[in-house]
């Protein structure tokens, strides 16, 4: 078991090392001159760009440019912003409480709403609520999370008046405000996450109590409280934990796209800015920072994975 | 034509496959049929609200909402159906040589395929559109590049559990090369897990097309996606909601049907009902 | 003896198939004496382990329904029961083994808790209690090393091995009824034996009734008392196992005995019965066998059959019983 868990782990380190590999060829190829970004809007000279180039390590070959910034990266310095001078690393501290606070209130919404519906669908299958329930979050699962947020719009700051269509307000400002500007941004990630949660908690269920076991253990004369808690719900754990972690490539995407929409200064929008504004620095140290965040969050599935189910580490033997 | 006959049985499919067929009418012919222009501008019947003459209302130039969104589900479907024909095809080869293959070549694609994996897929699409450039044909290729590692992860799988199969066996004992084998026993075994797989796929594209689009890298006008119209209109919410609402309903109904089509493909291609007795 | 443990009375279940309700079981009465083993036999499909799993009151609602009949378990009627009552009964006065021993226990748990789960619902006893007596009956199905094998995962174990914990799970609270329903057909044919053998022994020591349900005849020869002949739903023979072997009624019954391969006599074909089981939703008008049976007439095709009794409880659903021989049998 041991074993595994440590193969796990000694697997994502090249697999970080090509993403970021990938990552600083793709970031290279961008169109537009980072020396030309650096000297602003007033521009400069050839020759003043040349020597700004040479100074920045540009005029180098790419690799020699990655192993530069990759050596330096480990030591943890991700370098400068082109544009503000600020250092990479403080950016991202900066940025990351606003992000985080996203993430984790949209995922806890996201679980507490979704796997109990998924739950619910599946023990009343193909009743009224199961239908309706199903309906929402097929629907859910279809609609790009940007609309959703403009319907939210539409309807809380248009029509209503409740909340703001956009803006962010820090705790400390006002914690009255600062609520109401994370309600909606919240809720949209939420409700979009949700929905494919409960289809496949729907689904995950709906497997489980199919399973001969649930009619083993019916047959023992255990009650359907003893069957789902004991049996249905344990056994449902690895696909709705495999659910759940399958949003997070989409949970993050939904980051970027909702902070863009809200306009919250939080990490997504500063990549989404900083690619618009060929600030390589902050792409490669907000792209390093999320894909490490995703690659440790898929390792602590499979771990979690080995202690739900004795059969996995006995696989991996 | 025996998926045909098998999806007629399942009425959300068929449904489905009814309703993207009229979309894709709609959106090759729609606008000729109506006699509406989605590129007429007129000055003095802009943000009109919907009603009779412009059904869905005008936008900030006085086009008709109508033919735009018509034209929008043009270049949105032509955009999701071309990128994920080519993440098909890169992805269903890549992942076949690497099940196939095995060894080294499957370890190092496997490696290469999770990392683009890790990124997240609006992530990735941004910055290849940005590296791209604008424009329909790079949006195609961004967009398509983020859905070739899973297609690949999908094939690789299935050609592993192809691979050990019997009659792979007794096709070796018979003499035919490996190339011969994988188009003729490994690709068709594949192929219904992969059509499932495209038009899921074709859903989500044009979720991330529509997406990329609203954020700034998308196709430029006078060509308009769905993903365009809403970002056009988002400027203009608090006094033109219809901008904001019906080109989001296109895109709603058209990834319902691509997704109520995928499922009824996997039920109507992989027939897993178990009957009780 | 000749005491009754259990009664079924007319049973019909029917299932929902696209919408329309289809009977899969039809007036089924058998009954099962104390300490006998009835043997249930059938093609796939024919209705048998639908009948087991209404005796449960295992039937998934919906699809399934038990539309009529009764059921009657030392004189109390099973279907009029409350679910609460029921789940006393699952377990404690009737338990079941299934055909899969591989998917039948729960892949999560110990051998070992899935047994003291059994124990812990229809007994008041600690865990500790409870473990000990499920290694106790580990050993007495014949488990090599019973406290170890308690403490492993159904997926460490081998078919066999697993088919013996369903059994001792079964056991573990001292049934009146045990239904086996295809305990051996996913196993190898020497395992097979072995677990006839301690579903036998364990019947012997404890007094209890036996429901086998099989398609194999070979099976029901060695090891039942009486049989009940399967088909489309219906019973067509019922009787005692030296009946049903040396003077069967049936046109079916004897075309199963028929394609039984025999060791004494050399043959160059097996015989086997013509066509297949009708589906439930397409069942002929007449006699259900008669589309396949070598006797059939017009009065087969026009009129269904009823249950005749041919003395000594041998029951037979067919017009020509006991005439068949003249028909050239």
């Amino acid at each position: 078991m041991v074993s595994a868990i440590v193969k796990k782990i000694l697997w994502s380190i090249p697999l970080l090392l090509l993403v970021s590999m990938i990552m600083f060829g793709v970031i290279h190829m961008l169109p537009g001159n980072a020396a030309l970004v650096m000297l602003g809007d007033a521009g400069g000279s050839a020759e003043q760009v040349q020597k700004l180039e040479e100074s920045m390590g540009l005029t180098d070959p790419l690799y020699v440019q990655y192993f530069h910034w990759i050596s330096n990266f480990v030591k943890g310095d991700m370098g400068t912003s082109y544009l503000t001078s600020q250092p990479v690393a403080k950016r991202i501290v900066e940025r990351l409480p606003v992000t985080l606070e996203l993430i984790v209130c949209s995922v806890v919404l996201a679980v507490i709403i979704g796997i109990p519906i998924g739950i619910l669908c599946a023990v009343k299958r193909n009743k009224l609520v199961d239908y309706i329930m199903s309906t929402i979050a097929m629907i859910g699962v279809a609609m790009p999370q940007f609309w959703l947020g403009i319907l939210f719009v539409l309807l809380f700051s248009v029509d209503l008046g409740w909340l703001p269509a956009s803006g962010y307000v820090t705790f400390a400002t006002n914690p009255m405000r600062h609520i109401q500007s994370m309600i909606m941004p919240s809720v949209t990630l939420a409700l979009s996450l949700a929905a494919p949660i409960i289809r496949q908690t729907r689904s995950a269920m709906l497997d489980t109590l199919s399973q001969d076991y649930i009619m083993t253990a019916k047959a023992k004369g255990q009650n359907s409280v003893g069957i789902f808690v004991k049996h249905a719900l344990r056994n449902a754990l690895v696909p709705v934990i495999t659910a759940i972690t399958s949003q997070i490539n989409g949970m993050i995407g939904g980051v970027f796209v909702i902070e863009t929409l809200f306009l919250m200064p939080g990490m997504g929008k500063s990549m989404v800015d900083a690619i618009f504004q060929r600030d390589y620095p902050i792409i490669m140290g907000i792209a390093m920072v999320v894909v490490s965040c995703i690659v440790l969050i898929n390792l602590i599935t499979d771990i979690i994975y080995i202690f739900i189910d004795p059969r996995i580490s006995l696989d991996s033997k | 034509m025996d998926i045909f006959k098998k999806l007629k049985k399942r009425k959300t499919a068929f449904i489905s496959l009814i309703i993207l067929g009229i979309l894709v009418f709609l959106a090759l012919v729609g606008n000729t049929i109506l006699g509406i222009d989605p590129f007429e501008t007129n000055s003095k019947i802009r943000l009109l609200a919907p009603g009779m003459g412009h059904i869905l209302g005008t936008d900030n130039l006085g086009r008709d909402v109508l033919a735009r969104v018509i034209y929008g589900i043009r270049i949105s479907l032509a955009i999701s159906l071309v990128s994920v024909a080519f993440a098909l095809i890169v992805g269903t080869a890549i992942g076949t040589i690497s099940g196939y293959v095995g060894g080294k070549v499957d370890s190092v694609l496997v490696l290469i395929i999770e990392a683009v994996c890790a990124f997240p897929t609006v992530l990735l699409g941004l910055l290849l559109a940005t590296v791209l450039g604008s424009g329909m044909t790079n949006i195609m290729l961004a967009i398509g590049i983020s859905n070739v590692p899973y297609f690949a992860r999908l094939a690789r799988s299935m050609a592993i559990s192809i691979r050990g199969r019997e009659y792979i066996e007794s096709a070796v004992t018979t003499g035919l090369n490996h190339f011969e084998i994988i188009t003729r026993y490994v690709l068709p075994n594949m192929s219904s897990v992969i059509i499932v797989q495209t038009s899921l796929s074709a859903a989500s594209a044009l979720i991330t097309e529509s997406t990329l689009s609203f954020m700034g890298v998308g196709v430029q006008p006078p060509a308009a996606s769905l993903g365009v119209l809403l970002r056009d209109g988002y400027d203009y919410i608090s006094k033109a909601s219809w901008l904001s609402i019906f080109p989001g309903i296109a895109i709603l109904l058209t990834v319902i049907a691509l997704n109520f089509l995928g499922d009824g493909l996997r039920d109507a291609l992989d027939v897993k009902i178990r009957v009780d007795n | 003896m000749s005491e009754q443990l259990v009664e079924v009375k007319d049973l019909k279940v029917t299932y929902y198939q696209n919408g329309v309700e289809t009977p899969v079981v039809r007036n089924v009465s058998f009954e099962i004496k104390k300490n006998e083993t009835l043997g249930l036999v059938g093609e796939s499909g024919s209705g048998k382990s639908v009948t087991s799993k209404a005796i449960m009151r295992l039937i998934a609602e919906p699809p399934g329904k038990i539309a009529n009949g009764e059921i009657l378990f030392e004189g109390k009627n099973l279907l009029k029961m409350k679910e609460k009552q029921m789940q006393k009964v699952r377990g404690k006065d009737i338990a079941m083994i299934f055909q899969e021993p591989m998917t039948s226990l729960n892949p999560l748990y110990t051998c070992g808790s899935q047994i003291a789960e059994a124990i812990l619902l229809h007994n008041k006893c600690s865990k500790q209690e409870a473990w000990e007596r499920a290694v106790e009956i580990l050993k007495m199905v014949g488990v090599p090393s019973p406290e170890k094998r308690a403490q492993s995962y159904p997926h460490e174990l081998s078919g066999g091995m697993r088919q013996r914990v369903m059994i001792a799970i079964a056991l573990s609270c001292n049934p009146r009824l045990l239904i086996a329903d295809e305990p051996t057909t996913a196993l190898d044919p020497t395992i097979q034996a072995q677990i006839l053998k301690l579903i036998h022994d364990m019947q012997k020591e404890k007094d209890m009734s036996v429901l086998l349900i099989t398609h194999d005849m070979g099976i029901v020869a060695e090891n039942c008392d009486r049989v009940a002949v399967m088909y489309a739903g219906q019973i067509l023979e019922i009787a005692d196992v030296k009946t049903i072997f040396g003077n069967p009624a049936h046109p079916y019954t004897i075309g199963l005995l028929k394609a039984i391969p025999k060791l004494d006599e050399k043959v160059d074909r097996l015989y086997n019965i013509r066509g297949m089981v009708p589906r439930f939703n397409e069942l002929p008008n007449g006699c259900t066998f008669g589309p396949r049976c070598d006797f059939c007439d017009k009065k087969c095709e026009e009129e269904a059959p009823q249950l005749v009794n041919m003395g000594d409880g041998h029951l037979v659903r067919c017009h020509y019983a006991g005439y068949l021989p003249e028909r050239g049998i």
